[in-house]
């Protein structure tokens, strides 16, 4: 094992990402460790052992002979975790976790985004909250918290101590001290008594399991040396002079400290914020994440290991560690799944034993109810300090789950993010709503799921799009200069892209199959069309009706999935990091292939990236003027421009769009100068087009013929070489005096650089026939596009060309957006 | 409030609680060495300003939380202990200053 | 004939524009049913911003200048009535705000499009004035040395926007409004003898009238009353500070301390966004613009982020109408439902409650947008 000094020792990428250094994650680490690939430990605390192996590499408990035995518990596993080829990084914070396996972590208040190809969450479990009136009072702990400064710090509770809750923790740290010599004045138990009747059916099972011997020892030796009261229904806590008063029905004692405890749930802040789903367990009575038996969520790659997945106890756990490290290496392709089935055998036998004895210890140890909900008086979230009359209020108020309780009462705002109230808050709800708890939602989660500076979240990479997404807003309706240089104009290669594709070819021809049987046997299943704008666009129905025909065609779903953002850069970035097998394409469109990347830089490059499918038709822009305009040719507009240099104002619909940059070549064309008037999308400009704010547009032919129709707009040009067939009537602009102007709009189908070729050319020939049909011809017509028949290296020439065209406006009318 | 098992030997550290001298040992957290030394309460909430300490001792409750060498709200229970080291007690809402 | 129907008004939506509007029929005495979806749904308003803001509103179209600061005029009684009526105070501060600039190209923007915006035909005046660092910083030294000055609007504020919600809910309540949650709308239908017949989730309720407040589900439920409502979803993302002590004596557009002592900081404008979700690359944007802003907050700890859809119209601005087909249908919606609560609560309620809205409000029809959408 290779202690990791700080965050800038991280690798950027690993192999597998283990989250949590107790015993499921260090036996993950001690499975996949030596295996050739690379693999991250990472805890919050300094040394190995998570919270129920606390301190197991450097317990001060080895020097005390009554509780030597106390450390020793995990010594083996953690023995191997540090023997493996892994590296650890202590005092490590994971705030940050998403879908595509991006990982946040921070230490010593430096963070850094890293990813992984598969993580496994394995951040253990912490106690369940019991909101008794009092129990935030100085000198009330968890039981939990009292072992840990036993087991890190060698620290005993002076005076008093008063023990309440239920339990195996509650017995197992009573028998601890008094091994140490300093007995708790009292324990009492909150196991309700009728959990004996409802445990017995688990009974023999628990009989038969390795927990049985340990039980019963431990609290004999607690009942010899502590009085003990059972069956306590409801406690409170008040501070007193110096001391803390407890009382019970029928009892009270005065005392220095009490320690609370019923149980333990799952810690499922990180794996909530990154989107694992989760559903009430009622046996448990608590939230647990939907995993399969090797601990895989419905998150691609990730994993829950240990009592994350669902309370089971140390020894499972670590079973669990290694099963879900197994599958992890099965999927890297270590070995197959039967190598991998047989290697957890063992592990899934130990696993089902220490379970067996579990569903006794649920059935006898679940909290009362009355435990699990906050009275009126106590208080439900620390954080805010909510009571629980405040929360009938909220309820009284409509609030139904813990979202609205939140915005009602802050309750969840706090910095432990529903740790400490979330469960109180639903099961509070659902008590007073006499509803099932697992009917309402649990609370929302979102990173940082710790805290974290916000200098750690600044020192983040951040997207040209994301920055324009926060910083684009101060441009308003002025064109602005950038404050980017050349870089931003560059398209760059994406490396990404490219070292993508060679993986995926890798992982296409490591399963056997020649790559040309692959292709000639493609589609094998569904395809995904990735159409980076959003439903409803002309792009979004056109696409739709190819792959519709595609999938009739190819007898395959072909799946088209919104995928927008940054103005289609998102969702052709995407496409770009597929894998080329035929099975991820997009329709995309001009503005993200050849005019976004010169104007910022994107992840991609409109060449290299893809493998270049169809381009099926063009979509001219017409010139259009107010209907009641004095000009009603383009000569005229011409000589009037001429006459009035500066004076007319031209909309477009944003700057850097094909309008935009439409309008600059046309004045570069015709040498005429006016001033140019952004909008926000195509329906403002066209509105003030027609109202006469704006003495012309270029605007796209689809969403402008219908108001030329109308006799609300003229068009005085089209900007295709050709007449466009739906629109026989209006000039071209090169025709009157511009030769070779050419600005329009398209869509594409692209696929992954180094999809087969064979599979390319099948598309493309079934686009081609599609497009060429009689309806799809009409529709061409009415939208004012006109339709092209071109091959894969035709379009790609077509590409090139456009590029080169866009570039010369970019540059010479110095367009730059920030 | 909490004692140290005899048995163990580890070496002192000296450090300041609310501008006071005093001692805890390699291997705490300052969350730990305050509790040694019989502190109880840590901090006073800005809701309301009622004392608190800390609860759960792994990061999760947010009330162990100190102001360490002039940074506010860290938790206490997270922190080693250095020598050196001055704490306060956080009382009500940390100061954006560090 | 109908039966006499149970409500006078269905309000669809439970956000801040459904809640005002129900107070505002609520106190003037109509029996109200607001219909809200549950726990967890898109809610728009839980990305608020909390803030009362006047300085950057109406570009584009004057009339909205007017209606927002007239709102911002109405927040103190507003607020005052809310407090005598629930005991909760909202928290309301109207000290100035500013919108701060880190780069001289950025001031000139910002100052080209507040005078673009003042010279609007039909424009009422709102005070402003850019302010240079020097200044900006005396009344909040902690101010970073980046910031080359700002828009500063004597009428800019912000509310405690959970105590708005809380006191809203608890006032239209108290006026007798019930509160309807897990009952998404399905269907709207006119009734022929007037009235409306909502089909729910749950069951099916009459109502002589129904005004829609449910943000971006205006847009499906609209059409069922003859009405129309474009609205897209766009996304900000929101980080928030553990509880400091105050140091941020003014709100800023995307920077604001609330009176808990959490610092806010927003906010992104992303367009059609697949989701609420929030990423570390528009949060590293936004917390490196705050930082340049206020160098102070580089050491607090972020303890929360969250993302929501906004409602946008076309033009960003309101779309207020009133169904000609299926008259007693309006349709409310907004992206500033905090500015505008007060104006929703105290002159647009008032109007549906008489059952027309002024002609006053005539700009803020989705009529304005009588032209086939782009792609």
């Amino acid at each position: 094992m290779k202690r990791l000094p700080d965050v800038a020792a991280l690798r950027d990428t690993y192999d597998i990402a283990i989250i949590g250094g107790g015993p499921a994650g260090m036996a993950a680490a001690a499975e996949a460790g030596g295996r050739g690939l690379t693999v991250l430990l990472l805890d919050e605390n300094a040394g190995l052992g998570g919270q129920v192996y606390r301190g197991v590499e450097a317990s001060p408990l080895a020097a005390v002979p009554a509780l030597a035995a106390v450390p020793a518990a995990g010594r083996a596993l953690a023995a191997a975790a540090v023997a493996a080829e892994v590296e650890f990084l202590p005092g490590a914070t994971a705030w940050h976790l998403d879908g595509a396996r991006s990982l946040g972590v921070s230490a010593g208040r430096v963070a850094r985004m890293i990813t992984a190809r598969r993580v496994i969450i394995a951040t253990g479990a912490q106690e369940r909250p019991m909101p008794v009136p009092g129990w935030t009072l100085p000198g009330v702990m968890s039981v939990g918290a009292a072992q840990t400064l036993l087991k890190a710090q060698g620290l005993v509770p002076e005076g008093r101590v008063v023990i309440a809750g239920c339990g195996p923790l509650v017995w197992l740290y009573a028998a601890q001290l008094v091994a140490a010599g300093s007995p708790p004045a009292l324990l009492l138990d909150t196991t309700p008594r009728a959990n004996w009747r409802a445990a017995l059916p688990h009974l023999p099972a628990f009989l038969r399991s390795p927990y049985l011997r340990k039980g019963l020892a431990l609290v004999a030796r607690v009942r010899r040396a502590v009085r003990v009261i059972s069956g306590v229904g409801r406690l409170a806590i008040a501070a007193h002079a110096g001391t803390l008063d407890v009382t019970w029905p029928g009892g009270s004692v005065a005392t220095d400290r009490v320690l609370l405890h019923q149980g333990v749930v799952p810690q499922l802040n990180l794996a909530q914020a990154a989107g694992c789903a989760v559903a009430w367990d009622a046996a448990q009575a608590c939230f647990v994440p939907l995993t399969d038996g090797w601990g895989d969520t419905d998150l691609p790659g990730i994993a829950i290991a240990g009592d994350t997945a669902g309370i089971g106890g140390a020894e499972a756990a670590e079973a669990s560690g290694r099963l879900a490290a197994l599958e992890a290496l099965r999927a890297l392709g270590v070995f197959g799944a039967a190598a991998r089935d047989s290697a957890a055998a063992p592990h899934r036998a130990a696993q089902a034993g220490w379970l067996r004895g579990r569903a006794f210890l649920d059935a006898l140890y679940q909290p009362a109810a009355a435990f699990r909900i906050a009275a009126p008086e106590a208080i439900a979230c620390r954080c805010e300090e909510v009571t629980g009359a405040a929360l009938r209020d909220a309820m009284r108020l409509g609030a139904t789950g813990p979202n609205q309780a939140k915005a009602f009462l802050r309750c969840g705002m706090g910095p432990c993010q529903g740790r400490l109230c979330m469960l109180t808050v639903v099961e509070t709800i659902a008590a007073e709503r006499r509803v099932d708890p697992a009917t309402i939602a649990p609370l929302r989660i979102r990173p940082p799921v710790k805290p974290v500076t916000l200098a750690e979240i600044a020192a983040m990479e951040s997207t040209d799009a994301e920055r324009a997404a926060v910083e684009g807003r101060w441009s308003g309706n002025a064109q602005q200069p950038a404050t980017q240089g050349k870089e931003a104009r560059k398209m760059t290669i994406s490396r990404r892209g490219l070292a993508g594709s060679a993986l995926a070819m890798a992982a296409i021809l490591g399963t056997g199959r020649s790559a040309a049987a692959q292709a000639a046997a493609w589609p094998e299943r569904p395809v995904r069309v990735i159409l980076p704008f959003p439903p409803g666009g002309a792009t979004d129905v056109n696409a739709r009706l190819i792959a519709q025909h595609l999938q009739e065609r190819f007898g395959q779903p072909f799946t088209v999935d919104n995928r927008s953002g940054g103005a289609g850069v998102m969702g052709t970035d995407m496409l770009a990091r597929a894998t080329p097998d035929g099975y991820t394409l997009a329709m995309t469109a001009s503005g993200p292939m050849s005019i976004l990347p010169q104007l910022q830089s994107v992840p991609y490059d409109p060449i290299q990236s893809f493998a270049h499918i169809a381009l099926p038709w063009i979509t001219p822009l017409l010139l259009v003027t107010p209907a009641n305009s004095p000009t009603r040719t383009l000569p005229e507009l011409l000589e009037r421009l001429r006459r009035e240099p500066g004076r007319l104002t031209a909309c477009n619909i944003g700057v850097g769009s094909p309008s935009h940059l439409a309008a600059e070549m046309f004045a570069r064309a015709f040498d005429v100068r006016y001033e140019q008037l952004p909008h926000r999308g195509s329906a403002p400009a066209l509105t003030d087009t027609v109202a006469g704010t704006c003495d012309f547009l270029f605007d796209s032919a689809a969403s402008s013929i219908p108001l030329v129709r109308q006799g609300r707009l003229r068009a005085l040009g089209v900007t295709s070489l050709e007449q466009a067939p739906g629109m026989p009537e209006i000039p071209t602009i090169a025709s009157q005096g511009a030769p070779g102007f050419l600005a329009t709009t398209w869509s594409c189908l692209i696929a992954p650089a180094g999809t087969p070729a064979p599979i390319v050319t099948r598309i493309n020939a079934e686009v081609r026939a599609f497009t060429a049909s009689p309806a799809m011809q009409q529709r061409l017509r009415d939208q004012g596009s006109i339709p092209l028949d071109l091959s894969p290296e035709g379009f790609r020439a077509y590409l090139e060309r456009e590029i080169a065209t866009w570039g010369a406006v970019i540059r010479t009318a110095n367009i730059r957006i920030t | 409030m909490f004692r140290r098992l005899p048995e163990i030997a580890r070496a002192s550290l000296s450090f300041r609680f609310e501008g006071a001298a005093v001692e805890g040992r390699e291997g705490d957290s300052v969350a730990a060495a305050l509790l040694a030394l019989g502190h109880a309460a840590l901090r006073e909430t800005p809701v309301s300003g009622s004392a608190r300490g800390p609860y759960c001792m792994m990061g999760v409750c947010f009330d162990c939380l100190v102001t360490i060498d002039g940074v506010g709200n860290r938790q206490a229970c997270l922190v080693p202990l250095r020598a050196g080291m001055d704490v306060r007690r956080q009382r009500g809402r940390r100061e954006a200053g560090s | 004939m109908m039966a006499q129907p149970a409500y006078d008004i269905a309000v669809i939506g439970g956000g801040v524009v459904g809640l005002a509007l129900a107070r505002g029929l609520a106190s003037r005495g109509q029996r109200v049913a607001i219909l809200d979806e549950g726990d967890v749904a898109r809610r728009a308003s839980r990305g608020n911003f909390a803030l009362v803001w006047v300085q950057s509103k109406g570009l584009g179209m004057a009339r909205y200048g007017a209606w927002t600061t007239g709102s911002a005029a109405l927040w103190p009684t507003f607020a005052a009535s809310l407090r005598e009526e629930t005991g909760l105070d909202l928290g309301l501060s109207q000290p100035g705000g500013y919108s701060l600039c880190l780069s001289e190209a950025e001031l000139d923007a910002r100052r080209a499009a507040m005078m673009r915006m003042h010279n609007q035909p039909g424009w009422e005046p709102v005070p402003w004035e850019v302010q240079g660092h020097a200044r900006i910083a005396r009344a909040m030294p902690a101010l970073g040395p980046e910031v080359v000055g700002g828009i500063f609007c004597p009428l800019d504020g912000h509310v405690n926007s959970l105590r708005l919600f809380r006191a809203l809910q608890a006032s239209a309540t108290a006026r007798g409004a019930t509160y309807l949650p897990d009952h998404p709308v399905q269907s709207i239908a006119a009734l022929p003898g007037g009235g409306f017949r909502i089909e729910t989730a749950q069951r099916a309720l009459e109502a002589a009238r129904v005004v829609l407040a449910a943000g971006l589900g205006n847009a499906t439920l609209a059409p069922m009353v003859g009405l129309d409502a474009p609205v897209r979803a766009q996304r900000g993302q929101v980080m928030v500070t553990e509880k400091t002590a105050p140091f941020l004596t003014h709100p800023m557009a995307t920077l604001r301390q609330t009176d808990e002592g959490g610092v806010m900081i927003g906010d992104s404008k992303e367009e059609a966004p697949a989701d609420e979700s929030v990423g570390p690359g528009v949060l590293a944007a936004m917390a490196r613009r705050a930082i340049r802003m206020f160098p102070l907050l580089g050491g607090l700890n972020v303890v929360r982020s969250w993302g929501a859809l906004r409602v946008m119209s076309p033009d960003g601005f309101p779309l207020y109408d009133q169904s000609a087909a299926a008259p007693g249908a309006f349709l409310v919606t907004c992206h500033s439902g905090v500015t505008l609560a007060a104006a929703h609560a105290e002159l647009l309620a008032p109007m549906i409650a008489r059952g027309t809205l002024d002609a006053s409000l005539a700009a803020f029809s989705a009529r304005r947008f009588d032209v086939p959408s782009a792609a």
